[in-house]
């Protein structure tokens, strides 16, 4: 298969020959490129047990797809196969979403995470939502978020990297989801260089003018892949600060504090009023969780998508919690199609009857990450 | 103008003096595609019955955007009723959010599932949420899935292990979305 490294098209000038390196440097490695961005894809199909209060790798044995190349194939011992090694720079969507085989009716937390190595600093772990279950039945939990790497090298190298995490404390050891349905998956892949030209219009895509002009080129094939390289990306998460959430009858929501930013390249993130504006027209990957602090409260924890002002809600997560000294949360992932100027705030909302604090780890964070998929 | 196809990398000839369809060919439809790739966003309003323990096929009934045409609310010769065909020329890697919604279960002892089935088997049960008794539960997951277009077809599946239904409430309804993520 074709590959490339990250494209950087020419600027073209009046007079400038349109000649075959030109067109197979630019056009052929960017759609190459685009269309084949770094991806992996694995699972861990053993089934094994898993020691309770710690952050562990979840050990890939299984890869469903890897098309650069970047994932650990050694099962044990340190560099291992939780582990996807930076092949591409830039901001990765990675999930982590490990199912154990946790039956019993005493509540207990589970969390799929990630950590690694971004510009050779140690990050995480992070934890997806805190899902707090005693339902009987098997939970998944799933961790989504964009992780930035900078450094390539080959797999357990000199790199960045992301490891996939899971993680319970229910106390003693579960084992692992082992049916083929269920089983523990993790995925990276590309979505956005490290840096680029913003802003940037929507790809034009006219048609093609006889003869071909530089401003033709430069709109269509140029600023072309350099927006859709480096298309408007979100990460902004929760720099604890003591806020709390009041006590609401579902489906009452408010929107969750967000207050840090570690990417907004289209400048759409109001911190003050946890706001996102669409700089962009187009569709949107969405994907949010929000987590607090330990709470004796009985109720439910729900997170989901504040659109414009004055829609309803749509939720994701909407689930049970009983007291719990451990933290909880939920999640929520969907696409939307935004016009600019159309906003977006995460949405939390709790009824255990009391006011709860918003977790302060950094391992629990709340956070929400978007990205431009397209027009 | 009809949807582009997922993009061959193009094969640009030396010692050729292209024409303005060439540029058509190797430029604006592969961009085309790649700002706008093959996508499915569908919500169920119908206050439909999950039955309780088992699968339940989510019939959509709002496609909010299907521009490929892949969705059919009605079994055809190429697909069965309410699932999505992965477009000819549209093969590719794909990934699917959806969120499962069940009305008040009723039970302490509730579990909500997010289920994606790919020509008609459980391919994942890719969420798994501990419903809540007193009030709507919700459950969400996002999973990829490799599809040969004009093959493939995928359904979303809704496992409660209570007798619920989908709320026909605003803001509360099972939802599955479908994006081309990469060749």
């Amino acid at each position: 298969m074709p590959q490339s490294s990250l494209p950087s098209p020419r600027t073209w000038s009046a007079g400038d020959l349109v000649t075959t390196p030109r067109l197979r440097a630019d056009v052929e490695d960017a759609i190459a490129f685009l269309s084949n961005r770094p991806m992996f894809i694995g699972q861990n199909t053993s089934g094994r047990s898993w020691a309770s209060g710690s952050d562990l790798g979840l050990g890939l044995d299984t890869e469903v797809t890897d098309n650069w190349n970047g994932h650990v194939t050694t099962t044990s011992g340190s560099p291992n196969s939780a582990q996807y090694w930076c092949q591409v720079p830039g901001w990765y969507l990675c999930r982590s979403a490990p199912a154990f085989s946790y039956t019993s009716s005493t509540q207990a937390m589970f969390a799929g995470g990630l950590e690694g190595l971004s510009s050779g600093v140690s990050f995480g772990a992070w934890r997806g939502p805190l899902v707090l279950d005693g339902s009987t039945h098997p939970p998944v939990p799933q961790c989504i978020d964009l992780v930035a790497l900078f450094n390539t090298g080959p797999p357990g190298g000199s790199g960045d990297y992301v490891q996939f995490d899971a993680f319970q404390n229910t106390g003693s050891s579960v084992n692992l989801v082992s049916a083929a349905t269920q089983l523990p998956t993790a995925s990276a892949r590309w979505v956005c260089a490290l840096s680029g030209t913003s802003p940037l219009p929507v790809p034009p895509l006219a048609a093609v003018p006889s003869p071909i002009t530089s401003a033709w080129l430069n709109a269509n094939v140029r600023d072309t892949i350099k927006y859709l390289i480096y298309p408007p990306v979100l990460r902004a998460v929760y720099a604890p600060n003591a806020t709390t959430l009041a006590s609401t009858a579902f489906p009452g929501s408010s929107s969750a504090p967000l207050n840090s930013l570690n990417i907004d390249n289209y400048g759409g993130f109001n911190t003050s009023t946890n706001t996102y504006t669409a700089p962009i027209a187009g569709r949107y990957l969405i994907a949010g969780q929000v987590n607090f602090a330990s709470n004796t409260g009985a109720g439910s924890y729900r997170c989901g998508i504040n659109y414009n002002t004055g829609n309803p809600t749509q939720w994701g997560d909407v689930t049970t919690k009983l007291s719990d000294t451990t933290g909880g949360g939920a999640g929520v992932v969907k696409r939307l199609r935004l016009n600019a100027g159309d906003t977006i705030r995460l949405a939390a909302g709790q009824d255990t009857g009391a006011a709860v604090t918003y977790n302060s780890s950094s391992v629990a964070q709340t956070r929400l990450v978007m990205v431009w998929e397209g027009i | 103008m009809a949807q582009p196809t997922a993009p061959p990398v193009p094969g640009i000839p030396a010692g050729y003096a292209p024409v303005p369809a060439d540029f058509s060919l190797w430029v604006t439809q592969p961009f085309s595609f790649l700002a706008s790739p093959t996508v499915l966003r569908a919500e169920l309003h119908a206050a439909t019955a999950w039955t309780a323990g088992s699968f339940t096929l989510a019939p959509m009934d709002t496609i909010l955007e299907d521009p490929w045409g892949g969705w059919s609310a009605v079994l055809t010769g190429a697909q069965p009723a309410f699932s999505w065909l992965c477009p000819a020329g549209c093969s590719g890697w794909y990934e699917v959010s959806m969120t499962a919604m069940s009305s008040n279960p009723g039970t302490a002892t509730d579990q909500l599932q997010a289920v994606l089935f790919v020509d008609g088997a459980n391919y994942a049960q890719a969420s798994a949420g501990w419903g809540v008794n007193g009030h709507a539960s919700g459950s969400c997951a996002q999973v990829q899935v490799p599809l040969l277009g004009g093959i493939d077809y995928l359904q979303m599946q809704v496992f409660s292990q209570a007798g619920t239904s989908n709320p026909a409430t605003a803001g509360q309804y099972t939802t599955m979305d479908i994006s081309w993520i990469s060749a």
